[in-house]
């Protein structure tokens, strides 16, 4: 089953992706910080159909992870969901450049964020 | 939609609501101070906060919460658009809502049922009562002739349709290069490169954006890109209304239009408008703000994400096991100790040693919070007592980032709460008071936190009125707290401390804020209870301080480990003032007894002493100091007195000096709030980090332990409670003894003890000088004395120095003519002038303290000034520069 990966420090966001996931019927995983979802996304990047990826964590930023993933000629390819707030307008801005398929703006509800995901992943696919 | 989440993403909204909750609470106290001044951000940071709790709200389906919630989101978006000045009620109806959101969270599920209909009145009132609702979202004219630019484009174009697939929001851009390229001095490239690098441009007929920068002449596309609004213009750099969004519906009817129409007639293409407006409602409902607005607020949200929510219980088990890791290591140490033909060992332990220190320190400032969490609350308390009671009062916080163990910090917010309220309530005087005696019209309490000691102490200082001593004790004798006796011996201080015994209430009214005579003990007794002490110190008309004094941490502390006969005991180090060994040959001037009771004399003080073997019901022994073995000591009480003696007398009594090594004693000199005492033990070991653990339920009823520890070398001991040990004692209740300290204390002012320098002449016959009389004290050959006539000189300093002889001036005996030399008594002359002589004497005895007071001599003669008796000797109290200077008239 292809794997979709909720890359967030805030467990409540992790929920709230793993419940749209799950709608979507793809396997769920997670990770807390950028480092811990480098090294997972690495683990599974021939099974992810989407990064769902939270612009602003503590250590290495959201930003700087998508550079990361975008960096690799193996990950590249995997699209990337950014997870923002309306005060990030720079940080989104940064990752739409940076290769973000799409973000979804805090708060959410779950079908704006499903529609966010199908859209994401549409766009690589 | 719930059922959809377990209950840790409730838990979790919940957690994260109170945290909103707690910072929107200062941040209104500061705007309604501050007014416009500090609106701008400040209203952000509130806005925000109240938007993520609507959001969780609303995600969750609570409505009522998400209701409320909405609201104050509306009235904050007037204040913030300057649309509604800020005001006391409009606060106030906010802090209101604000608790009612509190109360929902209390009980989440049940949250519907929070009564908040009043709130929300009020708040809707103000909705309306603002100007009209922005949401009127007057459209914004589109860019000129946009329609015409739309129909330029071919819209059933291969490229275009997939544009246009994407739900993804799809923009008409309009470039005019010489404003914003060359203008803002970037390249084309530099233009292009972004564009592409945000979305895929789409320009009329199909043309290249090289191309069309190149020719330099203004150009429109259409842009798509996952970039919002705002965003999208903030993104390229272009001004905002160069950049339109184009509605879904004016999209779907462009890439439906006729085939054959790659030219759109006018009434075909949808106004550009109906989009704007859209958003516009948008707008009203999500505000979003400006990226540049809130630069602060970004800087606060990076540091709150720089943290990770982790479970108590968790970090209790850690903290447990780093605490055994420092047992085993201190084990380790003892059991490597004498084994030093490893030196590869060594370095091993001390590896560890130090991995372990800084393990424990980590997990210890894991539950390390700062007191500003506490501290944050009271703002609003104080606001809230100052308006029901009409005063005017304005809290100062500092040292709010001092941090505390977490359990610490829960056990101190209520007594720090009280101890507010009471300042608020009672210590701050109304407007008019205030103005009265001269003062500013608005109070100030200060709440101040900072390190002392390996303490923290917390200060809550106010400008008020000060407790009145007279006052207190008039009430206090009332109401039978103290005897009037009492009343009278006790020092301003005392009485005024005399707030936190138990039963007591300085109020003369009774009022709903505080002042319900309980309180300030119970007060005491939590802040004890956690090893810290309360002490209050006022003036009247000045203001009122009360410090309490807390341990960082409750669960490592550095302890002092201390012996009687074969038991250790470990004495927390922050209770240890000093350690004081008194000598056997002290043991006479230094310990005294009253009524029945030991104390040690120190310094200006009486200490009552506590034989910590008599309280624990261990025959008193004490160690012999070469071979280490307990002996038992016979002694009945310290002073190894017969008979009680009604007043303190310390003086030696002849022939009875001990200089035998059993008699000396260590004492620990113990504090813990108010009480005070030396506690006899037999031995002193190291100071040591000890785990506090709980002692078992048997024990828990023994006052005089606070808990057990593990030491180094493995053994169970126990932590001896300081306020325990004094009432087993029955310290407290010793009122006499209290009497005796401060007669005594009293009296050593009166009677200043003075450092004499005994000294004799003829053998038998002892005089003194006060040392603060002598410049110098010299030994003296006398074959360097020289004589001319009948007076004698030595050479000092470089000039001639006359010499007196004592039985000169006085009629005592003479200098023993057997002996080669004396000593030179060089008297301090008058400032600036040179010494006038120095008087010869034979023998210099000691350098000791006593009593000032002296009788009559028996003899007279120049500067004998009388005499007095010295550990049973009469000793004849001289004044040298008197002597002298007569030699020089003479």
């Amino acid at each position: 089953m292809k794997k979709i990966i909720s890359v967030d420090d805030s467990r409540q966001i992790r929920m709230i992706v793993r419940g749209a996931v799950d709608v979507l019927g793809y396997e769920f995983i997670e990770a807390v910080d950028g480092l811990d979802g480098l090294r997972t996304i690495r683990a599974n990047k021939d099974d992810l159909a989407l990064v769902v990826l939270d612009v602003n964590m503590p250590g290495m930023l959201g930003t700087e992870l998508l550079a990361a993933l975008k960096g690799d000629p193996e990950l590249k390819s995997i699209p990337v969901m950014m997870v923002t707030t309306e005060s990030e307008g720079k940080l989104i801005i940064e990752s739409v450049r940076k290769g973000a398929a799409n973000y979804v703006v805090k708060p959410f509800d779950q079908s704006e964020l499903i529609a966010k995901m199908v859209e994401s992943m549409g766009e690589a696919a | 939609m719930d059922t959809l989440f377990d209950d840790s993403l409730v838990q979790e909204f919940i957690t994260e609501s109170r945290e909103h909750l707690d910072s929107i609470e200062p941040d209104l106290l500061l705007v309604e101070e501050q007014g416009k001044a500090a609106a701008g951000e400040v209203v952000h940071r509130i806005f925000r906060a109240i938007h993520s709790v609507k959001g969780g709200a609303s995600f969750l389906a609570y409505d009522a919460l998400k209701g409320l919630s909405h609201k104050m989101e509306s009235v904050l978006m007037l204040i913030r658009d300057g649309e509604l000045e800020i005001s006391a009620p409009i606060t106030d109806v906010l802090l209101r809502s604000v608790d009612k959101l509190r109360l929902m969270l209390d009980d989440v599920t049940a949250s519907d049922s929070v009564e908040c209909g009043e709130e929300s009145a009020l708040l809707e009132q103000y909705m309306n009562g603002g100007a009209a609702p922005a949401a009127e979202a007057q459209p914004e004219a589109a860019p000129a002739g946009t329609d015409d630019r739309l129909s330029a484009f071919d819209w059933q174009s291969e490229a275009m349709r997939s544009l246009l697939a994407k739900a993804s929001p799809v923009y008409l851009v309009e470039v005019i290069p010489a404003e914003d390229i060359s203008a803002e001095e970037r390249t084309a490239e530099a233009f292009i490169q972004n564009t592409l690098s945000l979305g895929t441009p789409f320009l009329a007929g199909g043309e290249e954006l090289a191309a069309a920068l190149a020719a330099g002449k203004p150009f429109t596309f259409v842009f798509g890109t996952v970039l919002e609004d705002d965003l999208a213009a903030a993104a390229l750099e272009l001004p905002e209304e160069r950049v339109c969004a184009l509605s879904a519906e004016t999209l779907d009817n462009l890439s439906k239009s006729s085939v054959a129409a790659p030219v759109a007639p006018q009434a075909q293409v949808p106004q550009p408008v109906a989009p704007k407006a859209e958003t516009a409602v948008e707008v009203q409902e999500i505000a979003p703000e400006k990226n540049v607005a809130a630069p602060a607020a970004r800087a606060a949200r990076v540091e709150n994400a720089e943290t990770l929510r982790v479970r108590l219980d968790l970090l209790t088990r850690l903290m447990n096991s780093a605490g055994e890791l420092v047992l085993a290591r201190n084990q380790l140490f003892k059991a490597m100790e004498g084994m030093n033909d490893q030196p590869q060992l060594a370095a091993l332990l001390q590896n560890m040693d130090r991995v372990t220190a800084e393990i424990q320190g980590s997990v210890m400032q894991t539950r390390l919070q700062p007191v500003g969490g506490v501290f944050g609350k009271f703002p609003r308390v104080v606001r809230d007592i100052a308006r029901k009671l009409g005063k005017e009062i304005e809290v100062n916080l500092s040292g709010t980032e001092v941090e505390v163990d977490r359990s610490v910090i829960e056990l101190i917010s209520d007594p720090l709460t009280h101890i507010i309220r009471n300042c608020a309530d009672h210590a701050i005087e109304t407007p008019d008071e205030r103005a009265a005696n001269g003062k500013p019209r608005s109070g100030t309490i200060e709440i101040a936190a900072y390190h002392e000691g390996g303490q923290v102490i917390v200060a809550v200082i106010d400008d008020g009125r000060g407790i009145d001593p007279e006052k207190i004790r008039k009430s206090a004798e009332k109401k039978g707290v103290i005897t009037p006796e009492q009343g009278q011996r006790m020092s301003d201080s005392d009485l005024v401390n005399l707030i936190f015994a138990p039963g007591f209430s300085t109020a003369e009214q009774i009022t709903d804020v505080s002042g319900r005579g309980v309180g300030m003990d119970v007060v005491r007794t939590n802040i004890e209870k956690l090893g810290g002490s309360v002490e209050v110190d006022s003036r009247i008309g000045a203001g009122t301080t009360v410090f309490l004094r807390i341990p960082l941490t409750l669960a490592i502390v550095p302890a002092l480990l201390a012996g009687v006969q074969d038991d250790q005991f470990a004495v927390p180090q922050t209770s240890v003032e000093e350690i004081v060994w008194v000598r056997a040959k002290d043991v006479k001037s230094q310990i005294g007894r009253v009524h029945d009771k030991d104390v040690l004399r120190l310094r200006n003080t009486l200490l009552p002493l506590v034989r910590l073997a008599d309280i624990l019901g261990i025959e008193r022994t004490f160690e012999h100091p070469e071979t280490h073995e307990p002996l038992p000591d016979r002694r009945a009480r310290l002073s190894d007195r017969r008979g009680g003696t009604e007043s303190v007398d310390f003086e030696r009594r002849d022939g009875d000096r001990r200089t035998n090594w059993r008699g000396d004693y260590r004492i620990i000199v113990v504090r813990s709030g108010r009480t005070r005492y030396g506690l006899v033990v037999d031995r002193l070991f190291d100071s040591e980090d000890i785990v506090m653990k709980p002692l078992s339920g048997h024990l828990k009823n023994v006052r005089c332990f606070s808990g057990a520890t593990i030491t180094g070398d493995g053994r169970v001991i126990t932590v001896l409670d300081i306020e325990g040990v004094a009432a087993m004692a029955e310290l407290s209740q010793n009122a006499d003894l209290q009497r005796a300290s401060e007669d005594y204390a009293s009296k050593q002012e009166q009677t200043t003890r003075q450092a004499v320098v005994l000294f004799r002449n003829a053998a038998r016959e002892t005089f003194a000088v006060p040392q603060s009389a002598l410049l110098r004290l010299e030994r003296l050959e006398l074959d360097t004395v020289q004589t001319l006539g009948s007076e004698e000189f030595v050479n000092y300093r470089g000039r001639s120095l006359p010499v007196v002889r004592l039985e000169q001036r006085l009629p005592v005996g003479a200098f023993p003519a057997h002996l080669q030399h004396g000593y030179l008594l060089v008297p301090k002359p008058a400032a600036g002038a040179a010494p006038e002589g120095g008087v010869l004497v034979s023998e210099i005895v000691d350098a000791i303290e006593m009593k000032g007071e002296c009788e009559p001599s028996r003899i007279a003669g120049p500067g004998v000034l009388g005499s007095t008796v010295y550990e049973g000797e009469m000793v004849t109290l001289l004044d040298p520069a008197a002597l002298v200077s007569n030699a020089v008239l003479n």
